[in-house]
C-alpha cells in the first residue's frame, strides 16, 4: 500500500459544466455524503443520451456517496444510449478509489 | 493509551463531517504523523455514512491509540448489521461499496453488539514507521 503524505483541509466542492460537442463535468474539491445530493440534482438535468465526460482531475476527495451518484447516471446513460467516460488527469487518489470500488471499470 | 471522543446525532451527519479535519489531526498526532490522510478521511466518512444508514440518535466516535496503533470505534444505538466488506455482485449496484472501501484502507474492521442496545464498529488504521514500512 502506498501513502499520500498530505491531504489538504476540506475543499469546497464546485461543479463546472462545460458544454460543447460533448459535456465535460468537472467535479472540483470534496464530494461526500453532504455534497452527493447536489451532484445528483445537477446530473438529473443532464441529457443522458449525450457523450458525458466526468473530469476528476481536480477532485480532492470522493466517497461511496458520490460513487453511487456516478453509477446512477451511468445506468441512465446506458438505458438512453449515451456515452460516458472519466478523466483522471494525474489524480491517482481518485483513480484508486474508482478502481478498487469497481466503478471505474464501468466508464471505460 | 490516549483517547479522543466526539459525539453527534445521526440525524445531522454534516456535523460529524465537519469534524473530519479534527479527527485526522488527532489521528496524525497519535500515530506520530505517519498516516494515510486520504485513506483515513475516507474511512471516517464511510463510517459516518454507514451509521446514519443503520442507526438513529446519538453516535459516539472514540479514537484510541496505543503505541503506533490507532483504532476508531463508532458506537450507535442501531440494531447492528453483518459486516460484508466485499463489492456488490453487480458493478451496477448503486450501494454496498462503503464497507469494502473501509476494509481496503484499514488494517482491521470489526463489528460487534454493545451492551443493552447498539453496535460498535472498530477500525484500526495502518501506520508506518520512519522507514516507511507498515507497522499495523
Amino acid at each position: 500500500m502506498t501513502y499520500d503524505s498530505t491531504l489538504d483541509a476540506s475543499q469546497a466542492s464546485e461543479l463546472i459544466i462545460d458544454e460543447t460537442d460533448q459535456l465535460r463535468i468537472v467535479l472540483e474539491g470534496d464530494w461526500d455524503l453532504c455534497e452527493a445530493p447536489r451532484l445528483r440534482e445537477a446530473l438529473d438535468t443532464v441529457d443522458a443520451r449525450r457523450k458525458v465526460i466526468f473530469d476528476l482531475s481536480t477532485t480532492s476527495y470522493l466517497d461511496s456517496s458520490a460513487l453511487r451518484v456516478l453509477v446512477e447516471f451511468k445506468k441512465r446513460s446506458l438505458e438512453m444510449g449515451g456515452l460516458t467516460a472519466i478523466y483522471y488527469g494525474e489524480n491517482a487518489r481518485a483513480e484508486r478509489v474508482l478502481s478498487i470500488s469497481g466503478v471505474g471499470s464501468l466508464f471505460i | 493509551m490516549t483517547q479522543c471522543v466526539w459525539a453527534f446525532n445521526a440525524e445531522h451527519p454534516e456535523s460529524a463531517l465537519e469534524r473530519r479535519e479534527e479527527f485526522l489531526n488527532a489521528l496524525e498526532r497519535s500515530a506520530g504523523g505517519n498516516i494515510d490522510r486520504f485513506g483515513a478521511a475516507l474511512i471516517y466518512n464511510e463510517l459516518v455514512a454507514n451509521v446514519i444508514q443503520h442507526a438513529r440518535g446519538p453516535i459516539a466516535l472514540e479514537l484510541f491509540s496505543r503505541g503506533p496503533q490507532a483504532t476508531l470505534q463508532v458506537k450507535d444505538g442501531g440494531k447492528g448489521f453483518m459486516p460484508r466488506p466485499r463489492l456488490p455482485d453487480s458493478l451496477y449496484e448503486e450501494s454496498g461499496r462503503g464497507l469494502f472501501l473501509i476494509s481496503y484502507y484499514a488494517s482491521d474492521l470489526k463489528v460487534a453488539p454493545v451492551e443493552r442496545n447498539g453496535t460498535c464498529v472498530s477500525v484500526t488504521f495502518p501506520v508506518r514507521n520512519r522507514a516507511g514500512a507498515t507497522v499495523s
